[in-house]
């Protein structure tokens, strides 16, 4: 695993993600012309190689107020690779932050996660 | 461009909010759906059904952008573009979204089917096929074949719908093109 990091911009959400302390952030709106050269580096950084220790931990934080459709399966996908390495042994604690008044976000969340194992997933609603 | 045949309609849908007709590349649809945001911000609504909303437009302008037939480069435009229209608008307490574009007439009877479908779906039904298609999806993310939404756009459409999705095909052009509508309330 990897750092890595990808600034905000209005079309993509910032992304951090540092081994070291073993976290992950996502934070903004995402609907990029081509999710694949978004997400690639993103996946690319979060796949340990097989030589390299699997970390104990990782902290995902997901605040996304927005996601299109071509996104959403991007995302589904980095989700599948944390249910991965859960399986693997590292302990991820998926945090889903989403607007308290916005049920669309919170079921973007559940149908996400669905049926993703491994993850310990918890569903932050956040006040306006 | 033909004008789309829901907007010609009398009853209050004929001065939409916003409208783009004629070309339309990424740099229009980034445009458009800026237009969209800061108008939907405008507005009074719960947060649920400003994200409906917001995600409709994207969602068609997006399909229309991908699915769409294109035009032959120039070279004056080096890219490929697609012709379209695309509008957002209110009537009766609900705001509705429409697209016109071609596509190619081997591609209706398979669109129809899609569009007829999840016309008959509950939403309990929607969302267990949105959460299907997402794990398929999710799976072969980036591959050939899926398409930029791997079918999510519909599913997503759908699901944000307030009433059946409203559509159309009219014969476009003699080496049969056709002219797809799609009308969403939400």
């Amino acid at each position: 695993m990897r750092s890595h990091h990808s600034p905000r911009s209005s079309l993509t959400p910032e992304v951090t993600l540092d081994p070291a302390s073993g976290s992950l952030q996502i934070t903004g709106e995402c609907y990029p012309e081509d999710p694949g050269v978004f997400f690639g580096p993103l996946l690319a950084a979060l796949w340990p190689a097989p030589s390299d220790p699997r970390p104990p931990r990782l902290d995902a934080t997901l605040r996304l107020s927005y996601v299109n459709s071509a996104s959403t399966m991007w995302l589904r996908r980095l989700l599948s690779v944390l249910d991965a390495l859960a399986a693997e042994g590292t302990a991820v604690v998926v945090s889903w932050e989403y607007d308290a008044e916005d049920d669309v976000s919170l079921e973007l969340g559940q149908d996400l996660t669905y049926e993703l194992r491994n993850l310990l997933v918890n569903e932050r609603p956040l006040a306006a | 461009m033909t004008n789309l045949p829901h907007l010609a309609q009398p009853g209050g849908d004929a001065r939409p909010d916003l409208h783009h007709a004629g070309d339309l590349t990424w740099r229009d649809f980034s445009k458009l759906v800026d237009q969209a945001k800061a108008h939907l911000a405008a507005q009074t609504m719960p947060p649920a059904r400003r994200h409906r909303v917001f995600s409709t437009f994207v969602e068609m302008a997006y399909n229309v952008l991908h699915h769409a037939v294109r035009s032959e480069p120039k070279a004056s435009e080096p890219w490929r573009l697609v012709k379209a229209e695309i509008a957002l608008g209110h009537a009766g307490g609900a705001i509705w979204i429409a697209t016109t574009n071609l596509v190619d007439a081997r591609q209706v009877p398979a669109l129809e089917r899609s569009v007829r479908a999840l016309r008959a779906m509950a939403p309990e039904e929607l969302r267990a096929a949105y959460r299907e298609q997402l794990a398929r999806a999710g799976e072969r993310a980036g591959s050939a074949g899926a398409g930029p939404g791997g079918g999510l756009g519909l599913l997503t459409i759908a699901r944000d719908a307030a009433r059946p999705i409203e559509f159309s095909f009219a014969p476009a052009t003699a080496d049969g093109g056709a002219l797809f509508s799609l009308k969403v309330h939400v």
